[in-house]
């Protein structure tokens, strides 16, 4: 039901392409996704939300690796910003 | 991960806290719980005064204010008349080890079934961050200017430790929420190992109730505004500093339901 | 006694039956079904709860399920708000000091608009006074039971008779309009064995109970708070609260005038003064003196419209047990020439003496 919770990420199955569904009007720029993301998936926008923060991008390619997953992001995230992880398709 | 629809958390709300702030991973987290245990539908949540007064903003569960410190005098009458309800309140360091430990105490040695989750911060955050019961010797705020023990405060009481001297509770823990400041290289990142043991703990308290015991968690989290740190230093404090004066603890667990 | 005038029924009741206070008032709440005593011992109101402890398991009574002796008044008076946020019947008795530490409570209960049921068995005071009875809790429990502008329902019963009526009228009238009810007693009334008819008491059942805090269960939560941060919001809940209380002035209030009519000398008491002026007023008309008696029943709602009207063309005479509480409010409706006779320390005012 919920993830492993080892401290390093582990290289999980490369087969699954993740996506990470954010809410960014209610982003508040704590950053901590930011800097929990072991893959670098996650950076402030240089734009603002209508509450005035920079908020919350993510991409699948990160800038150490592709997203594997690991839901740091969701778990962190005190303003249920970041709402889930999901399976977008496969990849070879 | 499979997403888990939350129903308890409501829609389009930003919450009330600052940033960096683990109120919002705290509720998150309670709402989770709930859906996971099937608890949402017949939840009750009696409220504080303070920062954790606002949980109802952001939960999406019925909710009964409490004056400060009164919730477990309220929750042992709504458990003793509707025992099918889960019954739990959000409170800070202040509303349950301050003016509220009265009722705390004797709620807890009572051992009715409810369950007390205490967001400790060591200051009063709604107010500006005056010193309360749990503040650390030597740390400053707004009533401790020059430290707190300099004037006539006395050391912090460590309220996991006061409920362990009673009989009657059945699971007391303490953990922290803060996530960790771990190094990646050159760089500072999180860990969000604390999350997932403050989840464990939520589900073991609310599981203690579901089996007969009062249960108890203390979450060590961050106050970065009131404690005049940036949000990476009050977490590096936290896991640094604080830790050592209230490790992580399982005081209780006279019913095994931790995990 | 000649019959009395008032809007005060007497209905149906059981047999004749020699109670004290303490236990008549008790019964008079299983009797309306009360579910739960959250009490907490203090003079002279104790016996009230350990007749209720002594009352657990009682088959009679099955709703009866939940006693508890707290830590505190302080305690006391927020279970019995998680009660009320739970529509279920609760209710305490206290004296002074107790009732000071319970206001808290009651000033959140009202603003929540949460419903219970307090006795308060008024002894000498300020501070911790005495355990003698007086009526020195007058002007707390009117003008404004917590702060804030908080206001509760407030009964005088002059005896151990009219006590057990008025346990059932407070939970009909705290359930009915979503309020705390405060039985304003003494320490003799819950001490005094009376021979009485049990009156009739119905058992109350709440019917509408959809505010109430028991779980979403497919809907809306339900939130219960006294919390209101905005000004606008504030003011439609300040505006809503006293257009409730005015309802409660208009339905609630009650009195009974005894030789009202045909009075030279309006004598103004309740409670256990009340009881003392009754006799002061047969005794003097059997001497030819026309003495009436105006007794509110209710105190807050005060009957002051009835009061005046009574009062009209006749010498008013304000009894009470206290430095002058009721006094003060009297003359500043009726004027200065409005008498008093206030025996506050405990003493058992003597009406006939202080009239001569």
């Amino acid at each position: 039901m919920y993830p492993s919770i080892d401290l390093g990420v582990e290289a999980r199955s490369r087969t699954t392409r993740w996506e990470v569904r954010i809410d960014p009007g209610r982003c508040k720029g704590c950053g901590i996704c930011v800097a929990a993301c072991p893959m670098g998936n996650l950076r402030l926008s240089d734009s603002v939300n209508g509450l005035g923060y920079h908020y919350i991008e993510w991409s699948y390619e990160g800038t150490v690796g592709p997203c594997t997953g690991c839901t740091a992001c969701y778990w962190v995230c005190p303003e249920y910003s970041i709402l889930e992880i999901v399976e977008a398709g496969r990849e070879e | 991960m499979e997403a888990v629809r939350i129903s308890s958390i409501r829609q389009g709300m930003p919450t009330p806290y600052c940033p960096g702030c683990e109120h919002g991973i705290l509720l998150k987290l309670i709402a989770r719980a709930l859906e996971e245990l099937g608890l949402a539908e017949r939840a009750v949540m009696v409220g504080s005064v303070g920062c954790s007064s606002l949980a109802y903003e952001f939960l999406d569960v019925d909710y009964v204010q409490a004056p400060h410190g009164r919730a477990p005098a309220l929750m042992t009458a709504i458990k003793l008349l509707e025992p099918n309800l889960t019954v739990f309140s959000v409170q800070g360091d202040g509303d349950a080890g301050g003016i509220g430990i009265g009722e705390l105490i004797s709620a807890a040695n009572r051992g009715v079934p409810i369950t007390v989750l205490m967001y400790d911060n060591m200051v009063f955050g709604m107010t500006g961050g005056q010193m309360s019961p749990t503040t650390p010797m030597g740390m400053t705020t707004t009533t401790t200017p020059r430290g707190r023990g300099r004037g006539a405060e006395g050391p912090p009481v460590d309220i996991c430790d006061v409920l362990s001297s009673l009989e009657g509770p059945a699971y007391l823990r303490r953990v922290i929420i803060a996530p960790k400041p771990i190094k990646r290289g050159e760089n500072l990142s999180y860990s969000f190992k604390p999350v997932m043991d403050s989840y464990r703990a939520i589900l073991s308290a609310f599981r203690a109730q579901m089996k007969g015991g009062f249960s108890f968690v203390e979450f060590m989290g961050t106050c970065n505004v009131n404690w005049k740190m940036t949000v990476d230093d009050a977490k590096v404090y936290t896991h640094e500093v604080v830790s050592k004066v209230r490790p992580p603890r399982l005081c209780r667990d006279r019913l095994g339901v931790d995990t | 006694m000649t019959e009395v005038e008032g809007n005060r029924e007497k209905g149906e009741g059981g047999g004749l039956e020699l109670l004290r206070g303490a236990e008549a008032i008790g019964l008079a709440a299983l009797m309306s079904g009360v579910e739960a005593y959250f009490g907490y011992p203090i003079t002279p109101s104790s016996e009230i709860m350990e007749f209720m402890a002594s009352e657990q398991g009682d088959p009679r009574f099955p709703r009866y399920r939940a006693f508890v002796q707290a830590s505190s008044e302080v305690e006391a008076v927020n279970m019995l708000m998680g009660a009320g946020a739970v529509g279920h019947l609760a209710m305490t008795a206290t004296s002074g000091p107790g009732l000071s530490l319970m206001a808290e409570g009651i000033s959140y209960s009202v603003g929540t608009e949460l419903p219970f049921l307090i006795v308060d068995v008024n002894r000498g005071g300020p501070g911790l006074g005495n355990v003698e009875p007086e009526q020195s809790d007058y002007a707390f429990v009117t003008r404004s039971l917590g702060h804030g502008g908080s206001r509760a329902i407030v009964l005088a019963p002059q005896g151990v008779e009219e006590a057990m009526e008025h346990v059932n009228r407070g939970f009909r009238l705290a359930f009915e309009y979503r309020i705390p009810v405060v039985i304003l007693t003494d320490a003799i009334i819950v001490h005094m064995r009376e021979t009485i008819r049990i009156p009739a008491i119905e058992e109350v059942r709440p019917r509408e109970l959809e505010w109430t805090a028991r779980g979403r269960i497919g809907g809306a939560r339900h939130l219960l708070t006294s919390m209101y941060l905005e000004p606008h919001e504030m003011r439609s809940h300040k505006e809503a609260l006293m257009n409730k209380w005015r309802r409660i002035e208009t339905e609630v209030r009650d009195f009974e005038c005894i030789m009202c009519d045909d009075a030279d000398t309006l004598l103004i008491a309740y409670g256990v003064a009340a009881r003392k002026a009754r006799g002061a007023v047969a005794d003097r008309r059997k001497r030819g003196m026309r003495l009436g008696l105006f007794r509110p029943v209710t105190l807050n709602p005060f009957p002051w419209e009835e009061l005046e009207s009574a009062a009209e063309g006749r010498e008013v005479v304000v009894v009470e047990m206290s430095e002058g509480q009721l006094y003060e409010d009297v003359s500043a409706r009726l004027g200065p020439l409005v008498k008093s006779i206030a025996v506050p320390g405990g003493e058992i005012v003597d009406v006939e003496e202080a009239l001569a």
